[in-house]
């Protein structure tokens, strides 16, 4: 009997350990090389791409570029510089009165999650996703999926006053962020 | 006492068949323990390589990261594990030939303590590895987890319920509760698996966005509740409808003890055997709701079912005034307490207490299939003897009544020495037992001290809530 009286417990430490196991197994070497640093590198790197290619999309000057992405550290305080670099000459070049702002990039915890807004005068004519979480097989299938739902709300709500995606929680959040700080750039 | 021995005298030539049957049979039970935790483990495997697929290492470069992601393993080993623990209570006729049901009551109680730590330990790393990815508080994180997490508000009512039930099946709990009480508390558990079950579908990162694995993990608590349905309700009921079981009397065997006969039609395609029991449900005021398990003190014959009952709790209390022509459900027969187990033709019976029910029903198998018997009967008081008419003077039986207190009699008539008189071939048979606890023990010591091989002691508990 008293063999049977522990031996739930005795299971639950042995799944325990299994578990402790397989989680050191899977994740000890990325954890153990060094404690996240080259997470934001990586972050930068990504960040940095990301943002180039927008300004090569909306043919601004490309110094902004490396602005915003050596800025993605801390997006909210040096979001503000870069678009003022991006506005102003769109704003310049006045040909179509459409500018192209690249938001803001907030970290989710899933990874990073940046958009481009464009404007036509005040109206919100088209959200571009640059960046999505794609750490994780599963991160990248619900930024395929939410992302297009995201920018349909934004168009229909011209704000980033929007509804979660369902399934999407934090990639809904990071991207209403970045929508925010791109409608915050141009005013 | 008249099935016994009018059945025993023709029997006695079909000696060969049965211990051919015996040999084949004999493997089995191990075999069936064997292949059920294999079965257990395999499925564990399964969900742990489904976790290290749907997980790229990455997930793992923050702490919180792998915290979470590991608090998720947690959860779905647990979420296996719910199913599994329904399954083995579940009576599915394959799990109660392979092991049977005592033991199967056993795993299902360990393996609760097992979910609900596992349960525990998921949502402690959910909440501990989130704070550290969103860089909060953990009660704050707790909030925000609710708040904008889907279907989180159910499974935290649906983990209340887990704990709950949890507690009140914890054994001190058991010794306050009544059995009814319990029972109903433990019928809730269903629902708190309905409850949790939506978060892991809807928040769980290994199924949103795979489609595949949500089919294959809704697959398996469907097949769960369909098992459940099947050899719980549907299959229960339908012999319910064949038999139309009633009380037929109720006969007092003294000291507390009765014998409930149950009357119906074709009582016989239960094919029960002598030491299985049954679960009974009487379909009466303050029964519905619980069914419990009795054994049966006869070999059933075609219209005829009989159990004997020690008033041991409020429902066995009150089943010695059941009305005749109360309707009864049955289920069963489940239990390995059985004839097939011997590993010789000579067998000694040890029973105590309403031990005796089923040694009664075995020793007449027994002696049906050309057995050598020796019946065993402890009781602290003459009167205590229920029963012993039918057994003493029946064929191929030997009955040795053993009254009288411990104290009283000045030595434990079950102790090796004492036993070593009354049956001295003991060590060349097979031993059955049954009976309190610490008569099971006694005997079981008792036996091993006189040379009886551990594969010839065969008891089963008689408890099983």
């Amino acid at each position: 009997m008293t063999a049977a009286r522990w031996r739930g417990t005795l299971i639950y430490t042995g799944t325990l350990a299994t578990i402790g196991t397989l989680a050191v197994t899977r994740f000890g070497p990325v954890l153990g090389a060094d404690q996240g640093a080259p997470v934001t590198a990586a972050t930068v790197t990504s960040t940095s791409q990301g943002a180039t290619t927008t300004q090569g999309g909306s043919t601004t000057g490309s110094s902004s570029g490396t602005t915003s992405g050596s800025a993605s550290a801390a997006p909210s305080t040096t979001a503000t510089p870069s678009p003022s670099d991006t506005t102003t000459p769109a704003a310049g070049s006045t040909t179509s009165s459409t500018v192209t702002v690249a938001g803001g990039v907030s970290q989710t915890r899933y990874g990073p999650v940046q958009v481009s807004v464009t404007f036509s005068g005040t109206t919100i004519v088209d959200v571009q996703t640059l960046q999505s979480p794609s750490a994780e097989r599963e991160s990248q299938q619900i930024a395929q999926r939410s992302t297009p739902v995201l920018a349909q709300e934004v168009l229909a709500a011209q704000s980033a006053r929007i509804d979660t995606v369902s399934g999407a929680t934090y990639t809904s959040e990071g991207y209403r962020q970045s929508v925010q700080s791109a409608i915050d750039q141009v005013g | 006492m008249s099935i016994l021995t009018e059945r025993s005298a023709g029997q006695v030539s079909s000696d060969v068949a049965p211990s051919v049957r015996r040999r084949t049979r004999r493997q089995s039970p191990h075999r069936g323990h064997l292949a059920v935790r294999g079965v257990t483990v395999a499925g564990v495997l399964a969900v742990l390589v489904f976790w290290w697929v749907g997980t790229p290492p990455a997930v793992g470069a923050t702490p919180g990261g792998a915290l979470t992601s590991t608090g998720e393993l947690a959860g779905l080993v647990a979420a296996y594990l719910v199913c599994l623990q329904l399954l083995l209570v579940g009576r599915v006729p394959w799990f109660e030939r392979a092991v049977g049901m005592d033991r199967l009551v056993a795993w299902h109680r360990s393996l609760g303590t097992t979910v609900l730590l596992l349960v525990l330990t998921h949502v402690a790393l959910m909440v501990v590895g989130g704070a550290m990815l969103d860089q909060q508080a953990l009660w704050p994180e707790t909030l925000s987890l609710l708040s904008t997490q889907p279907e989180m508000l159910s499974a935290l009512v649906g983990t209340a319920i887990f704990l709950v039930v949890g507690m009140s099946s914890a054994r001190l709990a058991r010794q306050r509760l009544s059995y009814e009480v319990w029972f109903v508390l433990h019928l809730s558990v269903y629902v708190g698996i309905y409850l949790t079950f939506g978060h892991q579908i809807a928040a769980g990162t290994h199924f949103v966005g795979s489609p595949v694995a949500r089919a294959v993990w809704t697959a398996m608590y469907v097949a769960t509740a369909a098992a459940l349905v099947t050899w719980r309700v549907v299959l229960p009921l339908l012999a319910h409808r064949s038999m139309m079981l009633t009380v037929d009397q109720v006969v007092p065997e003294g000291s507390g003890m009765v014998s409930v006969w149950l009357r119906g039609r074709h009582v016989d395609r239960l094919a029960a055997r002598g030491g299985q029991f049954v679960l009974v449900r009487f379909l009466a005021r303050g029964h519905l709701w619980t069914a419990h398990p009795y054994s049966l003190s006869m070999v059933p014959t075609d219209e005829h079912l009989r159990i004997t009952v020690a008033a041991l709790g409020d429902h066995s209390t009150s089943t010695a005034a059941m009305r005749p022509g109360t309707r009864v459900v049955v289920e069963g027969p489940f239990g390995l307490f059985t004839a097939d187990q011997a590993l010789s033709d000579r067998t000694l019976l040890v029973a105590g207490g309403a031990g005796i029910g089923p040694v009664r029903a075995l020793a007449e198998d027994l002696v049906l299939r050309g057995h050598d018997v020796v019946v065993l009967h402890r009781s602290h008081t003459p009167e205590g003897l229920a029963l012993s008419r039918e057994l003493g003077g029946a064929q191929g039986l030997r009955y040795v009544p053993l009254p009288g207190r411990r104290r009283e009699l000045g030595h434990d008539p079950l102790s090796p020495a004492v036993l070593q008189q009354i049956v001295p071939d003991i060590a060349h048979r097979d031993v059955f037992v049954c009976g309190p606890e610490g008569l099971v023990s006694t005997v079981v010591r008792s036996a091993r001290a006189l040379g009886v091989p551990r594969a010839s002691i065969h008891h089963e508990e008689l408890s099983l809530s």
